[in-house]
């Protein structure tokens, strides 16, 4: 079930992931009667290549008495099952929990003695239609793969008889039909038409009945089977309601059987009657369904499955789940380490930067003041004030030197007394403080001298009163504090 | 006998190998939710490391200034202690060079110590009826030497500034080191 959760879900998208999906490359195996028909399949750059492979071919049998060889083999369709299953629910995840109970209703033996599987339909605007019947599309569609414990024992044992142990055992049905829609698509227009892919095996036929793109049902025939048994198939799956079929049926060859034989000729031949449409042969017909597994197991793609699982289970991918189960546990481990590590970084350079300010604070405090100042924040700042204001006290009158001289100040107020028709009576200056008394001859005039001082830096204030004898302005000015140092 | 144990050995290889899976998700939720808590905790804790930083360097910006301002005063002096001859000219020459013959009412002085053996000297002048502008020249004077004598107060009295002529009062200051 586990390519199942890792399918992707939006609006039912075919996409399945491929059961070795991991490797480049594998082998597909087809048994012909206990002998194997084998192709090396690698994938390069999303492309794959098939290459036949003869049994005894050393490097193949290096690879397998190695352990390396990845095969990848099928259950037939007479030795497994397919069905369409509907579920009343829109949600995957919820069809899920019914899924296994529908097919039990479905299964002629227990479903604890199968192997089984559930593939996501096809997009849910699409309808399939079963035995005349259109489904809605709103609820989930899942086509379950079937097949007994005994059987898939069975068949890992005919491929050990070879020397093989497979790790994916496809379901032959749909491997034929997803093959065959890769080599040949189907063509425009055609998206509803009918169309059979008919493997002719050496001991066995198998017959993939569809409508364009989808799936409907797989069947295995017997050995040699006669143009009327598939017919009977077509009818049963293909006809409508009003008992016709609407398009012509695209038929689609593969397997051993269709090389140098009379058979498919005369098999085509008879089912064209009844079922007229065109044939097509695929390439290489003997190795198709190896080429079908092996593709299929190593690639992403619609209808994937592999029914090897359960107790039966391939150690490779048993060991391949727990290492991905590993791998994301120990992702979300890292991902908490990294979390909690982040954390840790960030509190000790916090911690780090406040030693430093703390450090640097606590230094030029313990400088400046010449002794070890414990207090914080301001009360420490108002010790540091009072441990260096006297000495700041004694230096002022070193700092003055530098400053401009008290003397420009008095010419400049001087000049400002002759341009400005100002009087002064009393006159006292000093860096600090600064205290004028006299006339002026106007009210303007006065303020002149005011502008002048506080440009000095005095903050003075000035008391203006009119003069009733001559008319002048007598005006005082002086400093609220000392000039702004 | 080996048919009996295999099964068990890889049922116990099965069991280590779930318990491992278990024991690495468990240290996983366990890293990931002490993670979100310590996350959680430093989210909650910022503003307050932030408020901290932010009155440190409040601090230190205003303590810096202090220091700046502590080491110009310092600068001053060593600027000072270059100085070979570390006195001033004496005010009564500079009087006699600008304003001879200019009778002075009374001079006081005064001293004060500083730092490091310098000593501030203040003299307090009283000149009537002087012409300004040659106090303003005996000013000048006392001011250019290289040890100069500065200007802290200029006071005039009764009679107006402009006439040109007045009762002045000078308070020039001086520095001194005695070696």
């Amino acid at each position: 079930m586990r390519w199942m959760l890792r399918a992707t879900k939006v609006n039912f998208m075919i996409e399945c992931r491929g059961a070795v999906k991991w490797v480049g490359s594998c082998y597909g195996v087809d048994l012909q009667a206990g002998k194997p028909v084998i192709v090396r399949a690698e994938r390069t750059r999303g492309r794959v290549n098939c290459f036949p492979v003869a049994e005894s071919d050393p490097s193949f049998a290096n690879m397998l008495k190695s352990g390396r060889a990845i095969v990848a083999g099928s259950l037939t369709a007479g030795e497994s099952l397919s069905c369409w299953l509907e579920t009343p629910f829109t949600s995957w995840n919820k069809s899920l929990k019914v899924l296994p109970t529908l097919l039990d209703v479905q299964l002629p033996f227990a479903l604890e003695d199968c192997a089984y599987d559930f593939i996501p339909a096809g997009e849910a605007k699409r309808t399939v239609s079963q035995g005349g019947e259109i489904l809605r599309p709103e609820k989930v569609m899942a086509l379950a793969v079937a097949a007994r414990f005994v059987d898939v024992r069975k068949k890992i044992d005919t491929f050990k008889i070879s020397g093989m142990d497979p790790v994916v055992l496809d379901q032959e049905g749909l491997a034929l039909w997803s093959q065959s829609l890769f080599e040949v698509p189907v063509v425009p227009g055609g998206e509803h038409a009918p169309r059979v892919v008919i493997y002719l095996g050496s001991d066995r036929v198998t017959v993939a009945i569809g409508r364009g793109v989808d799936f409907i049902s797989a069947h295995g025939v017997g050995g040699q089977p006669n143009a009327g048994q598939i017919a009977r198939l077509l009818k049963a799956q293909l006809e409508t309601p009003k008992g016709k079929t609407e398009a012509d049926v695209s038929w689609l060859w593969a397997g051993p059987g269709v090389v140098n034989s009379d058979f498919q000729a005369k098999l085509q031949q008879s089912l064209c009657v009844d079922w007229p449409g065109a044939s097509v042969v695929h390439d290489q017909p003997e190795t198709f369904l190896a080429r079908a597994v092996a593709t299929r197991a190593i690639t992403d793609g619609p209808l994937r499955c592999n029914l090897r699982s359960g107790v039966l289970q391939h150690d490779m991918i048993t060991r391949r789940a727990e290492t991905e189960h590993v791998r994301t546990a120990s992702l979300c481990l890292a991902a908490g380490i990294l979390l909690c590590a982040a954390n840790i970084t960030w509190g000790m350079m916090v911690n780090h930067r406040g030693s430093l300010l703390d450090n640097a604070v606590n230094d030029i405090k313990d400088k400046l003041a010449g002794f070890h100042v414990a207090a914080k924040g301001e009360n420490g700042i108002k010790i540091v004030r009072e441990a260096i204001g006297p000495r700041k006290e004694l230096l002022k009158p070193f700092l003055r030197r530098f400053e401009p001289s008290l003397a420009d100040k008095v010419v400049v107020l001087a000049d400002l007394a002759k341009k400005n028709d100002l009087r002064y009576e009393t006159f006292s200056l000093s860096r600090e403080k600064v205290s004028v008394g006299g006339t002026a001859g106007g009210w303007k005039k006065c303020e002149m001298l005011l502008d002048a001082l506080k440009q000095m830096g005095y903050a003075v204030k000035m008391d203006r009163k009119e003069s009733l004898a001559d008319e002048r302005i007598s005006f005082s000015v002086i400093t609220a504090g000392g000039a702004s140092e | 006998m080996n048919g009996f144990l295999f099964p068990l050995l890889l049922q116990g290889v099965q069991v280590n190998n779930s318990a491992r899976v278990g024991f690495i998700w468990l240290s996983a939720l366990v890293c990931l939710v002490a993670g979100i808590v310590m996350t959680i905790h430093n989210l909650k804790r910022s503003e307050s490391i932030e408020e901290r930083f932010r009155k440190q360097i409040g601090e230190l910006k205003i303590l810096r200034s202090q220091e700046s301002d502590l080491n110009r005063h310092e600068t001053a002096r060593r600027e000072y202690e270059l100085v070979t001859d570390k006195k001033p000219v004496p005010l009564n020459t500079v009087l006699q060079e600008t304003l001879a013959g200019v009778k002075v009412d009374d001079v006081r002085e005064s001293r004060k110590e500083l730092v490091d053996g310098w000593a501030l000297r203040q003299k307090e002048i009283s000149i009537s009826d002087v012409p300004l502008d040659k106090v303003m020249d005996f000013v000048e004077k006392a001011e250019s030497h290289k040890f100069p004598w500065s200007l802290a107060r200029f006071v005039v009295r009764s009679a107006p500034l402009a006439s040109g002529k007045g009762q002045v009062t000078l308070l020039m200051e001086s520095l001194e080191k005695v070696e």
